[in-house]
């Protein structure tokens, strides 16, 4: 089947394809999955070499499950997040935490730039949100990032962490307002000081 | 440090913490910055999804169905010519031998009859004839 025919094809029907031997489907399949899976796991262990291990496996449990995968039981990425989030609470059980990348190792620029000062605050801003996002409780980390990074409902965060739904809410909250506290103490160093006297 | 306070309407604010709306904005941020995989990671994908790829599943080759036409035919076309010499051999030796017909009749007649004229206790029959019993005169 041709590759643009196969773009319109929703993830289970590609799963489908792929079980039958369709390569073009393994081939869609990686390109549209891959950059969710790999987001979700970096965001979780804030270590690119580490999520692209734990990516690879989620992807190849995919590939492992495919002929027995049931039509309609569950959504391919529901069912990625799953094993992502499983993953990871392994390994983050197994090992010391990694310390989160410092403000210190962000690329120098010139100060006469402005694009280039625009983009070292945001990777200053990146770099504080994932030392906050670090710092949370492992369960709290998950649920807010798949809702507010990830951009997840908290049926499916429900599903993916097998937990109820109002449990989801409660982890977001608690994880929101930890994350506001981990933050607020740096508000001007992450350029938000000014925006905030404006509001 | 943040203090927790408490709003009329039951929420909650800490002082000191980030402004919700700027927590939301960061979030967005991070959204938009999602770690893209690079073509190294993505081969490494590839080459596990085709290594794990099932077969396609094998059709069984069944042997087609052969009727007894189309045996008797494909004989017909083996053997046809001496199947039907032999057959046609085969049915006229059966009529020949219940018909018995009656220009067959002098020959064994003078058979049979040759060999009850000679004078000797054995009865024999002649199957295979003296030539020179057809070559005499009279």
């Amino acid at each position: 089947m041709a590759f643009d025919d196969l773009a319109d094809q929703s993830d289970e029907a590609l799963l489908q394809l792929y079980a039958r031997g369709d390569r073009a489907a393994a081939r869609t399949l990686v390109l549209r999955l891959s950059p969710r899976v790999l987001g979700y796991a970096t965001r979780l262990l804030a270590d690119r070499a580490e999520a692209e291990d734990v990516a690879q496996e989620a992807m190849l449990r995919l590939w492992r499950m495919a002929p027995e995968w049931r039509t309609g039981e569950a959504q391919v990425t529901t069912w990625l997040y799953r094993v992502v989030t499983n993953l990871v609470t392994d390994r983050q059980r197994a090992r010391q935490r990694r310390q989160a990348t410092t403000l210190d190792d962000a690329p120098e620029v010139a100060d006469d730039a402005p694009a280039a000062v625009a983009q070292l605050i945001e990777a200053d801003r990146m770099a504080a949100l994932d030392r906050a996002l670090d710092g949370l409780p492992d369960r709290q980390r998950q649920a807010l990032i798949l809702r507010h990074i990830e951009g997840m409902s908290n049926p499916e965060i429900a599903e993916i962490m097998q937990i109820g739904v109002e449990a989801v809410e409660s982890l977001t909250a608690r994880a929101k307002r930890a994350l506001a506290s981990a933050l607020g103490g740096q508000r001007e160093e992450l350029g938000y000081a000014d925006v905030e006297g404006g509001s | 440090m943040t203090k927790r306070l408490s709003g009329a309407d039951g929420s909650h604010k800490d002082e000191g913490a980030m402004n919700p709306k700027d927590l939301d904005d960061l979030l967005a941020s991070a959204r938009h910055t999602r770690a893209e995989p690079s073509a190294e990671f993505l081969s490494r994908l590839l080459v596990d999804a085709y290594a794990n790829m099932p077969e396609p599943a094998a059709v069984p080759v069944v042997p087609p169905r052969v009727g007894w036409r189309a045996v008797l035919r494909g004989w017909l076309n083996d053997f046809g010519a001496p199947a039907a010499g032999l057959a046609c051999a085969t049915a006229a030796g059966l009529w020949i031998g219940f018909a018995q017909p009656a220009t067959l009749d002098p020959v064994t007649g003078a058979l049979t009859l040759a060999a009850a004229s000679t004078d000797t206790t054995e009865e024999t029959v002649e199957l295979i004839p003296r030539l020179d019993t057809w070559l005499g005169e009279g």
